[in-house]
């Protein structure tokens, strides 16, 4: 395994048992994300990005597949062993009105994570830990013994960041960490993490569905379907050309104030299908306006047809002139 | 706070005086003489007259009534009508052992039901998560003297371990509190695990599994305590009752409880007793209710900030900055 990368995933699957059948919410996922940098991935509602971000975490249980982590395997490491993890790897939530205790101060929620793991040995220690890293993440320390329904959502988001950034992690999970706040307040959370990373040399996953957002902060990109990564590049790359057909679409979907732009946005026909016991064939098939019978015959996988671009499309070749 | 104090108090103040009141005149149509009942059968008019006249039976219904109410004020409980002796010093004696009994029995019941419940919650729809919803339904269903007498059958006669029934010393008290305890853990237990189970689905408990906390903390410091009001209504709910309502283990047990007390006036027509059990009963759920309303305000800072508890919020300070 090559040492550069902060954490390489090989083929990540999770399944879930429902009633109807096993859901296939990750499905044979893999990438690598270099230290320092930042992994976008995007995709619409369902199609796996929460859950890939969790089983990185080991907040789900994998089914199958290999994650490392700094170069060593934690994929079968046992809860003990991965409890010293969560100081290295941590997780930013979606939503900041559900995911903070209501019952706790800002002071008091930050600091659990120093009380879990016993790294302050009194108790100023751990009230100038709590300032300090109050002040990183732009809380006044007036605020210190505020409930998380006084504040907003910028803020809750803040607490969130704070608790993940104070025991000094080296790699955190952005699980739409901006889609709940609104727009101004998003950029200000948004300049806070870039500023982490710089600072700390931070690697993130930035899971998300906003393409703008995602374009801003990111330096790869992962595009997902149904728990299918179809195209994966650089940022630069993918917003200069996509293959896959998915991806046109999507991007042709941002929306654009120049008024001189004769892009045509690419509309999608049709619904998600279920991801309950896929059959083999691209997930994406039955809403392709360019599949054939090989589509629905089998899955593609990810091909590099651009160094560094990969996509997962049997007809990318064709369809692109390459 | 205080102000939010103040105003429970005045509101305790004037449940207490309806319900004394309503009490009061229901008891005006009791049929049969009080006089009657004081003296006894065959009494002679002359000292129906007598007795009249000591227990001033003849003013009329709101001098009684606010007469009453002073006599309350200044801690006079008054007489029983069959005993001719202070009704305070006879509910002193009694209630202690009510309240002994009610209290451990409920502190035996939080306690099984809080465990129980939030081990089901965790483990739902496990073996354990069923026996136990069977054994809190027949908890709940079973009357409470039937179980006393299951108790005293097995561990008084049987295996002669304790006492039937009696007062005394804290052998007498076990059964009565095992037999409320488990009548009470099963409502418990019950609110629990719905309570716990509505909340460790929130995110906030994936928050702080994603911290890092282990299972059983996180079950407890954020599952439990957010779950907990619904649970400690419940809680002060079976201590109400069973502060009030011991009567049937009471009488299986054979304790001088404040239950029996005042069935006992209610079947000898004693009417001051049974209005100032009453209106005992009444002061104390009040208390209890009343205490139970305060404690929501240290369990959920958001109701504390809303009744504005002594949280002093410092003035922003200029060179702290905002939200930078």
């Amino acid at each position: 395994m090559e040492n550069n990368y902060m954490l390489s995933v090989k083929n990540l699957k999770k399944y879930f048992n429902t009633p109807t059948g096993v859901l296939h919410a990750v499905d044979d996922v893999s990438f690598d994300i270099p230290e320092g940098t930042t992994l976008g991935v995007v995709g619409e509602s369902g199609c796996g990005k929460s859950t890939l971000g969790r089983t990185v975490l080991h907040l789900h249980k994998k089914t199958s597949g290999q994650i490392f982590f700094n170069g060593k395997d934690i994929s079968e490491i046992n809860k003990h062993e991965f409890h010293e993890l969560r100081k290295e790897m941590q997780i930013i939530f979606q939503d900041p009105f559900s995911s903070i205790d209501p019952r706790m101060s800002v002071r008091q929620l930050i600091a659990e994570p120093l009380k879990i793991f016993k790294l302050c040995k009194s108790k100023e220690e751990i009230e100038k830990k709590v300032k300090e890293t109050m002040d990183t993440v732009g809380l006044a320390s007036r605020l210190a013994d505020s409930y998380a329904h006084e504040l907003d959502g910028g803020r809750r988001q803040r607490i969130g960041i704070g608790r993940a950034i104070i025991l000094d992690p080296k790699f955190i999970v952005c699980d739409e960490p901006v889609s709940a706040l609104d727009v101004s307040i998003q950029a200000q959370i948004l300049n806070l993490m870039q500023d982490l990373q710089a600072e700390r040399n931070l690697t993130y996953i930035f899971i998300t569905h906003n393409l703008s957002v995602v374009k801003h902060i990111s330096n790869d990109i992962m595009v997902m379907y149904l728990g299918c990564a179809v195209e994966k590049a650089s940022s630069t790359d993918l917003f200069k050309h996509q293959y896959h057909p998915y991806t046109k679409a999507l991007i042709s979907a941002i929306p654009r104030v120049n008024l001189d732009d004769k892009s045509v946005r690419i509309p999608i026909k049709g619904e998600l299908v279920s991801p309950i016991d896929p059959k083999d064939q691209c997930r994406f098939a039955p809403r392709c306006e360019y599949a054939c019978d090989k589509c629905f015959a089998s899955a593609p996988t990810l091909e590099e047809v651009e160094p560094g671009h990969f996509v997962a499309c049997h007809r990318v070749r064709e369809l692109n002139n390459l | 706070m205080l102000k939010y104090s103040v105003k429970r108090l005045l509101f305790m103040i004037l449940t207490l005086f309806l319900t004394t009141l309503f009490v009061f005149t229901l008891l005006e149509f009791v049929p049969g003489d009080p006089a009657r009942i004081i003296a006894g059968e065959g009494a002679t008019e002359a000292s129906l007259a007598a007795i009249r006249d000591e227990f001033q039976l003849n003013d009329p219904f709101f001098v009684r009534f606010f007469r009453y109410i002073g006599n309350l004020l200044q801690g006079n409980l008054g007489v029983s009508y069959k005993t001719r002796q202070p009704i305070a010093g006879a509910i002193g004696s009694r209630l202690p052992l009510t309240m002994i009994i009610a209290f451990w029995g409920v502190i035996v019941g939080t306690l099984l039901g809080l465990l129980a419940g939030t081990v089901s919650a965790v483990k739902q729809y496990s073996l354990f998560d069923r026996v136990l919803t069977f054994i809190s339904l027949f908890g709940k269903s079973a009357p409470s003297f039937w179980i006393a007498m299951l108790f005293v059958l097995i561990f008084s006669l049987k295996l002669g371990w304790l006492p039937a029934s009696g007062s005394y010393s804290f052998k007498y008290w076990i059964l009565p509190v095992a037999t409320i305890g488990l009548q009470a853990s099963s409502g418990i237990t019950r609110m629990t695990r719905s309570s716990v189970l509505e909340v460790i689905r929130q995110d906030y408990i994936r928050t702080a599994r994603a911290k890092g906390q282990v299972e059983w903390v996180v079950v407890i410091r954020h599952g439990l305590r957010n779950a907990f009001i619904p649970i400690l209504t419940q809680i002060s709910s079976s201590l109400c009752e069973y502060l009030g309502g011991t009567v049937l283990v009471e009488s299986v047990f054979a304790i001088p409880g404040i239950g029996n007390y005042v069935l006992d006036a209610v079947q000898r027509q004693d009417l001051p007793v049974v209005l100032s059990g009453i209106f005992i009963i009444c002061a104390m759920c009040s208390v209890v209710i009343l205490l139970t309303d305060l404690a929501y305000a240290f369990i959920d800072p958001r109701i504390k900030s809303t009744y504005g508890f002594g949280v002093k919020k410092k003035k922003a300070d200029q060179k702290e900055g905002g939200n930078k």
